[in-house]
């Protein structure tokens, strides 16, 4: 599989953009990518806040390493450009780093909601952040 | 200043008490991040709602195959065991083993858990992470 980095929106409506990021995770995957969303990692409770500038940077940075050997980096735009996704894409631009733009579409967050309801994970993952 | 970061696999337990490994998980990523490595943990991405689901075979062997995409290109695996050995555990150890991969086994000690508590009450990431996997 390919391995990429996925960029998506975070700040902002947050709850909303990772549920978002995670629908992007799986467009990614079933078109045999191995994506890389370091926000989904790094930003999590309890790792680095991102509300914090020196700890984002430090989440930002992380990533930055990976991106030296991702295929390329695929940014998912249906909510916008973030001022995150917009530094990586002139980083690419600037380093040549090969990166693609893309769009899911209009159904993607019923979609993602009739999966969530339909796996098992949801409850583990409410209750691995106390409810 | 500019940190260089290492790029590493992190192992540690999914299956079984899912809520607290998935807490143990980001602590464990926390101590890489402190050590100066960038920890790429396949079981905080993939299984999350919504996207594989884990309890579906070949669902599941598609995350382990997205994993190992990247445990190539990583410097090392860190396998983090207060919890023991997962299965899967075991199939990362054999599969850096297999690409000749240094390893490293590591333990968070017994506050951990109190710890990653205290963090969380003191960002603002548990309530929107939380609400990312409510009822809308």
């Amino acid at each position: 599989m390919m391995p990429v980095i996925l960029e998506a929106p975070y700040q902002g409506e947050v709850a909303l953009h990772l549920r978002y990021l995670r629908a992007c995770m799986r467009d990614c995957l079933l078109r045999n990518e191995a994506p890389f969303a370091w926000a989904h990692l790094y930003a999590a409770p309890g790792v680095l806040r991102h509300d914090y500038i020196e700890e984002r940077q430090l989440g930002l940075q992380a990533k930055v390493v990976w991106r030296q050997y991702a295929e390329r980096t695929v940014f998912y735009s249906d909510l916008g450009w973030s001022d995150e996704m917009v530094h990586s894409r002139n980083v690419c631009t600037r380093d040549g780093w090969a990166y693609e733009v893309r769009f899911l579409n209009d159904g993607w967050l019923t979609a993602q909601l009739e999966r969530e309801a339909a796996g098992d994970a949801l409850d583990d993952w409410l209750h691995s952040f106390g409810g | 200043m500019m940190h260089l970061f290492i790029p590493v696999v992190l192992e540690t337990p999914y299956s079984g008490a899912v809520p607290l490994h998935l807490r143990y998980l980001r602590a464990c990523m926390r101590d890489c991040l402190m050590r100066g490595e960038a920890p790429f943990a396949s079981h905080h991405q993939y299984t999350a709602p919504g996207v594989l689901r884990d309890e579906i075979p070949s669902e599941r062997e598609h995350g382990i195959r997205a994993g190992f995409a990247w445990r190539a290109l990583a410097h090392k695996t860190v396998f983090y065991i207060d919890y023991g050995w997962s299965s899967g555990m075991l199939d990362g150890r054999e599969s850096a083993a297999q690409l000749v991969q240094p390893f490293e086994v590591r333990l968070l000690g017994p506050h951990w858990l109190e710890d990653q508590l205290a963090r969380e009450s003191r960002g603002d990431a548990l309530m929107h992470w939380f609400r990312s996997v409510a009822a809308p």
